[in-house]
This record gives C-alpha cells, structure tokens and sequence, in this order.
C-alpha cells in the first residue's frame, strides 16, 4: 500500500476531541456535542468502523417508510423533505454523505423524469450499492428507469441509436473527458439498444437490440451494455476518474496526482470496493492526523444538515428542503447532468446571502433550543458556553474577531453562534 | 482584537484591508456615487445563453433546401410555416418576436458559428464559449470575467450582473472582484441583523487559504451588493410595460428596470434551459423559442418606451447546434456550427456568415464559417468599445455585423 495512506495510530497523535470533532465533520456533517463526545469514548477504530456500520437508528427508521407513500402522490417536493430530514435525524451520517454524493454522480433530473416513484427507486438503488462495487452501481443505473427516461434510452434503437446516455457513461459516469473518441460513444450506443422501461419498470427490448459487432475502447465483440460498462471500467482511466471524485468529496478540492495514485491503486486492489477504498482513506495519518490545509467548501446540504446537527435544531422538512435549495441544491433536481460543480461554484452572491441570513434565522427560530442544551451539557459559565459554541462550529481556528458577547448565557449563545456560523472558515471543511 | 464599525471605518480608509474600500462606506457615500455614476449614458450588454444546444437549424431554417427537408422526415419547419428572412432562410414558426424584430430593423443572424474541432460534450462546449480558449480547463476566468476586472473600479457599482436561477456561469468568473449573481431583485436581501456580522468578516485581517479569502470577499461583496440593489428597487417602483408570463420575460424585466434607474451594471446575463432535444423535440423547441422571442420582443418594446434601445444590445449563443439528421425518437442529437442572435440598432439587420452547406458536413454535421471569438470581438470593440485583444488575443472583429 502506499505510504500515502499509511493507517493512522493513535498511540503517535492521541485521538482527541479536537482530532474527533475534525474527523466527524469531513467523513460526515458537522457534529453535536453527542456524536463528538461519543467518538472519543469509542475510540478512533470503533469510531472508524461505526461509519460503516448497517443498521440506522430508530427515528430514521421509522421516517424511511414514509418514503414510498410520498413517493406515490407525485409529491417530489415532500420526498425531498423527507430525504434531508432522514439525513438530519441519521446515525449512519456517511451513507448519507454518500447517496447525496452518488447522487450528484449519476445526476438525474425530476424537471425531465416527472416521476416520483422512479426519482426514489432511483435514490434506494444508489443507496443500496454506494458502498459497493462500482460495477455492480453502474450495471444497476444502467437499468435504472429514472436514468433511461433523463437520457432518452428509450429512444435508443437498432438502426437509429441515441448517444445521449452512452456519452455520459464515459463522459461523466466513469471515465472522464479524453479518455474515450467520438467512435466509441456511437459503438457503445448501439451496445445500449433496446434497454428501455414500461410504467417505471426496466424493460429490455429484444426487437430493438442492435446484436451486431460493435468497437468499444479498442476491443471488440457483440457487446450489450453490461459489456460496455465493464470495459469502461477495465480503462486506467476510471480508477483515477473515481478516486478524484472521491478524494474531491472527503480530502480536498484539487488532490494532486500521486494521492489519485494511491486511491485509484486502492479501488483497483479492491476491484472497485467502495467501502474499503473510504476506510483507507478515513483510516489513514494523512486523514486523521495532518489533514490537507486546503479544505473544501460545503455543499448547501452539508451546510444546513450540519448547522441543525450540531445545534440540535428539530427542523421541519419543509424547512430544510428550502434553505438547501435556495443555497442552490435543489435534490433531485441537478441542473444537469453533470451535477453541481461543487467547492467555489456552491457561492455566489446570491447563495452567499442566504447562507448568512439563514443562520440568523436558524439561531433565532424557537426550534433552537439554548437552555435545553446548556442543562443537557452542563455549560454553566461564559467560558463553558464559548467554548461549546466553537467546539461544534469551526473548531479552534478562526480569524473572525467576536464582538463583547451579551451576559445572559443562553442570547450569549446566540450571539456567539450568530458569528462563528457566519465565520468564512465554517464555509469550509 | 475587538473593534467598532466605526473604527473599521476609519481605519480602512487607507486601503489597509484586503477588501476593496468601498466595501465599508456609509450609505449615503454609496448613494451618491450612484447618482453620480457615469455609467447612466454607457453601452449595456445583454447575454442570453441557450442551454442545452439548440438546434440552429430549425432555428434559423433553410427552408428551401432539399438536404433539410431529407434528414428531418418528422422535424422539419415547412417552407409554408418559416417566417421567411432573407437567403431563402426563415425563422421557426414560434418565433414571430423575433420577425418582428427583424422588420424593424434590429435583429441581426450570424450564421455557422462555431470553433475548430467543436466538442459535442455540453460541458467542455459550454466552457469553450464561456472562456473563449480552446483548453478552458487551464483558464481561471471567464471572457466576460477579464472585462470585468479591467473595468471594475474599487468602490463603484458592478461591471456586470447575473440575474439567474442558475449558478453563475464560468463566462463572468473574474479573478479580482467576484460578479454578483441575483435571482431577482426582491430576493436578494440582507438580514437587518447581519450589519454586525458583514462588519466581523470584513475587519478578517488575514487569510489562510486562497478558499478562504475568496469566500470573505464574495461575503463582503454580497452584503455590499444587497444594499446597493435594495437601494435602487426602492428608486424603481414598479413595472407597467406588458411581458409575457416566462421565467426569461420576468428576468428581463427586472433589467430593464435596472437600467432604467441608472444602476451601474454594463453587462447582464441570464439563461433560458431545456435545449437539449435527444427526444420528441417538436413540442418543447417550439415552446422554448417562443418564450425566448417572445420575451426579448417585450424587452425591446420596453427599453423603446423607456427610451433606452439605444444603448442596449442583446446577444444570444449556446454551446452547440445539433446534428443535421434527426434521431429515431424524433429528436436531435449534438452537433457543432449554429446561429447567433444579436439585437441592437447598431448592428446591420440581416443574416451574415451565409447559409449553411448541407452538403460538406464534419462528422455529420455543420462546419463552422464564423469562429464565435470573432462575434465576441466586435461585440467588445463595437459595442462595448473596450480592448478586445486584451480579452481574447488576435480574433478580430467579424466585418460587416457593425455599423459603425
């Protein structure tokens, strides 16, 4: 293995509450005092393992059912709800981070789809295979009903093939740019013939299936695109193109080459296993001990699922849905297939604002809640408050000078809040 | 370090901070370099992008060609149904807006415009457009972007403004001043609250990362910004001129009452989605670039009335145009060279850069006769009269579009 991800021991660098509150904010939203408390007491190799763990918590659990009768009154904007509040109310925060990752991956529309129950069986198919084999994911979005209406491979057919979604397999789903010819995306095309959907169900149209010799990345055969997918995946290109988006989502925003390197050899070794490939990276000192000073900039949903995580907000779905689409993340509905470009393109003037004026509101709603968990934590004086505020914030780095705080602890709370959410280093993590 | 608003005042006026000075002035200072901005009489600019890749030959037709007529067997606009032009070439039926346009006198059509080697991926294409260099992947701004950072003095209103739904494209990204991006006028507000807030970051003496000065400043500039347009849709009141009931209509609508308070901006840009027609694209192109004629149609009566066409010009691209023959699903898939609009009294009606050859495609499909930075010379040097070899090299401007 490479010594980029030489495994972290806590023997050397003592796993502490500033070491666990900065793991817990990268690998999954920032954290409460709870979850931060709770790391340290576990220590760092259950902590580790806790993000992989299976079974959810009890709230989540009861909440995911309500998914698929959501899903059948056509209520795209209740699902999206319902899918922040899940990762609100979530004790397995990475599979979070992760559907929304694979999600912006796989880009797919509802403004095209116009199919709730297919923008959801869309969802639980990511979230079943997120930790899994690449190629199994890919192979499963292939037949994925939402995915064949957004790229059009209903209309793809012997004779008259539609690029639309064999380009994109390339392009965006595995290889990258320059990794593949015009040639091989009019090949792979035929290869997808016939693979379309009846009523949200895939269906596999023999009559319009090109069976013909097709030249895909240089090998050739009667491909179909099961076929395609794994030849895609066979290019050097795709661990790299993987390991950078991973590494974009959890490191940093521009990994240079020998730590793509390293992953990419990781995925490779692991044939493309998910799970190992993150418990590498989680695992290692670079991670744990020396993380990259060039953090990333939050999306809108690490934003807002942070600030309510970390303070313990029971917000509203509705809410939710509101502020992250206003930030500019709009779930299921990517403005195209590309996704969101992420790190610098989340802010704008206008994303920017809400951010701000949406901390003010969210540390003045009555859904915040300052003495219930100044009781619950035992923050008795100015110090033990300031403290709390920055530990489930920023951490101990910021710049921003705070102003003489009010007395009365639970408005100092507020206040103390109101700046450090609002600080430029909470934008990053 | 604690410090007052005050104080910061004070303090920064020497430019010690690494903001812009004209981030902390009082309101009233604001206000009256507003009412004082020589940009009231300036040239503006309006950017339409089409996104998805319109399909520029059942835009702009050429109705009379039989290789047309052959390669879209359901798509094709009848020559019975174009809105003829000139050359034997016509509009889209749904494009009555833009005919009008065309009998007044103002709408100008370049033909096969297009770049070397053109990428049929949207995202490469569209960067391509937006940075005006064949490896957009290496630029770190936008062509409008480096207009904006020659231009844009500390302490005067934007250069350029984006009023979008959208993310703010790569075409405005600078390197110095970041563009304000707005969705509309009533929902770009700043909290009350947050002046203590706005004043905390700004007073931020120092900065770790390149990611976090940027998010300071696009902080500071977004708080200073909130003001200024709070301040001018107060001027404006509201809107009596008659628009279409679109997304685009509404946008423009909120430029033209922009321009009509003499806000500084002398570039908008805005976006209409939805061109990308793999599928059963007859409905949805018509409906798209009715919307599109339509609301520039409504823009432009608006501007008359307000007195005002004189000094707007209004230009539409988009990344690509789409392949000649159509698909089994009665769509179109990505193509290369496709028409540009522009819009301005200024500019000589007609079409220009000639019809499109049918008959020697690249790959299927159209070659490009004009190269775009060519546009975007003239646009800079005719129009906006700023240095266009600064922004984009040695393109010279295409001959014949401009009047003067």
């Amino acid at each position: 293995m490479s010594g980029l991800l030489t495994p972290y021991k806590p023997s050397a660098a003592p796993w502490d509450e500033a070491r666990a509150a900065s793991f817990l904010r990268r690998t999954s939203f920032c954290p409460s005092e709870r979850e931060i408390r709770d790391a340290v007491s576990a220590g760092f190799g259950a902590t580790l393992e806790n993000l992989f763990a299976k079974r959810d918590c009890r709230d989540h659990n009861e909440l995911d059912e309500l998914g698929s009768p959501l899903a059948l009154r056509e209520n795209i904007e209740a699902l999206r709800g319902w899918w922040l509040r899940r990762l609100a109310l979530t004790a397995r925060p990475l599979s979070g981070r992760l559907a929304v990752f694979w999600h912006n991956h796989f880009a797919t529309s509802h403004v095209k789809v116009r199919s709730a129950p297919m923008m959801l069986q869309q969802l639980r198919t990511i979230e079943r295979h997120a930790f899994g084999p690449f190629e199994e994911m890919l192979i499963a979005i292939s037949r994925d009903p939402a995915m064949i209406v957004w790229l059009d491979n209903d209309d793809n057919v012997k004779g008259r093939p539609n690029e639309n979604y064999a380009r994109e397999v390339f392009e965006l789903f595995s290889l990258g740019l320059g990794a593949y010819a015009e040639h091989d995306i009019r090949e792979g095309a035929r290869a997808f013939t016939g693979w379309s959907q009846k009523n949200g169900r895939y269906r596999f149209n023999r009559g319009e299936h090109d069976y013909g010799s097709k030249e895909v990345l240089g090998s050739r055969g009667d491909f179909d695109g099961d076929d395609v997918v794994r030849i895609a995946i066979a290019q050097p290109a795709c661990a790299s193109f993987i390991a950078t988006k991973l590494l974009r989502e959890f490191v940093c925003p521009a990994p240079d080459t020998e730590l793509v390197d390293a992953v990419a050899e990781q995925l490779r070794s692991s044939r493309f296993e998910i799970q190992t490939t993150l418990r590498a990276i989680f695992g290692s000192d670079m991670f744990v001990n020396a993380p990259r000073d060039t953090p990333r900039i939050k999306s809108p949903v690490e934003f807002v699922i942070g600030v309510v995580r970390s303070l313990e907000i029971d917000a509203a779905a509705q809410q939710l849905s509101e502020a992250t689409s206003q930030m500019g993340q709009r779930l299921f509905e990517p403005p195209s297939v590309k996704g969101w470009d992420g790190h610098r393109r989340w802010l704008n003037s206008a994303t920017m604002l809400v951010r701000l004026n949406g901390v003010t509101s969210a540390v003045k709603s009555d859904r915040f809640q300052p003495s219930r968990l100044r009781s619950e934590y035992d923050l008795t004086t100015p110090d033990a408050v300031d403290a709390w505020c920055q530990r489930v914030t920023v951490g101990p780095d910021t710049r921003i000078d705070l102003p003489p705080a009010p007395d009365d602890l639970d408005e100092r709370m507020k206040d103390r809040l109101r700046f450090l959410l609002s600080a430029p280093e909470y934008q990053l993590a | 370090m604690k410090m007052t608003r005050r104080e910061f005042v004070t303090r920064s006026v020497g430019g010690a901070t690494l903001i812009a000075s004209g981030a902390t002035l009082p309101g009233f200072l604001t206000r009256t370099a507003l009412a004082a901005s020589p940009d009231r009489d300036g040239r503006i600019l309006v950017v339409i992008q089409l996104t998805g890749g319109n399909d520029g030959l059942n835009t702009v037709v050429p109705y009379r060609d039989d290789l047309y007529h052959r390669a879209r067997p359901t798509l094709r606009v009848t020559d019975q149904l174009a809105l003829p032009l000139e050359m034997d070439m016509g509009l889209h039926p749904d494009m009555s807006g833009f005919k009008r346009l065309f009998d007044d006198g103002l709408l100008s059509v370049i033909n096969n415009v297009g770049y070397p080697n053109p990428n049929r991926s949207h995202f490469q294409s569209m960067d391509i457009w937006h940075t005006a260099s064949m490896s957009p992947e290496t630029a770190d701004d936008g062509w409008l972007g480096r207009v904006v950072d020659a231009k844009t003095t500390p302490g005067a209103p934007p250069y350029a403004l984006h009023i979008d739904d959208a993310a703010l494209p790569l075409a405005l990204r600078t390197r110095e001043t970041p563009t304000p991006s707005i969705r509309s006028v009533e929902a770009f507000q700043l909290a009350d609250e947050n002046s203590a807030v706005e004043s905390a970051i700004a007073a931020i003496r120092q900065s770790a990362s390149d990611d976090l000065l940027f998010v300071q400043r696009l902080a500071v500039e977004s708080c200073r910004n909130a003001r200024r347009i709070e301040q001018v849709a107060n001027d404006v009141g509201a809107s009596t001129a008659t628009y279409p009931d679109y997304r685009l209509a509404a946008r423009l609508r909120q430029v033209a009452q922009l321009i009509g308070a003499g806000f500084g901006p002398r570039v908008y840009y805005t976006s209409i989605d939805g061109f990308d027609t793999h599928a059963q694209q007859a409905l949805s192109h018509g409906t798209l670039l009715r919307e599109l004629a339509d609301s520039v149609a409504a823009f432009v009566d608006d501007l008359r009335a307000r007195g005002l066409l004189d000094r707007v010009a209004i230009m539409t691209f988009s990344e690509f145009g789409r392949r000649l023959n159509e698909n089994a699903g009665q769509g179109t898939d990505h193509g290369a060279a496709a028409p540009m609009f522009l819009i301005s009294s200024d500019a000589r009606p007609g079409v220009h850069g000639g019809a499109p050859d049918l008959t020697n495609l690249l790959d299927d499909d159209l070659r490009h006769r004009v190269d775009f930075r060519s546009v975007y010379a003239g646009v800079l040097k005719n129009w906006l009269q700023v240095d266009h070899r600064a922004v984009l090299g040695d393109f010279a401007p295409m001959r014949g579009v401009w009047s003067a």
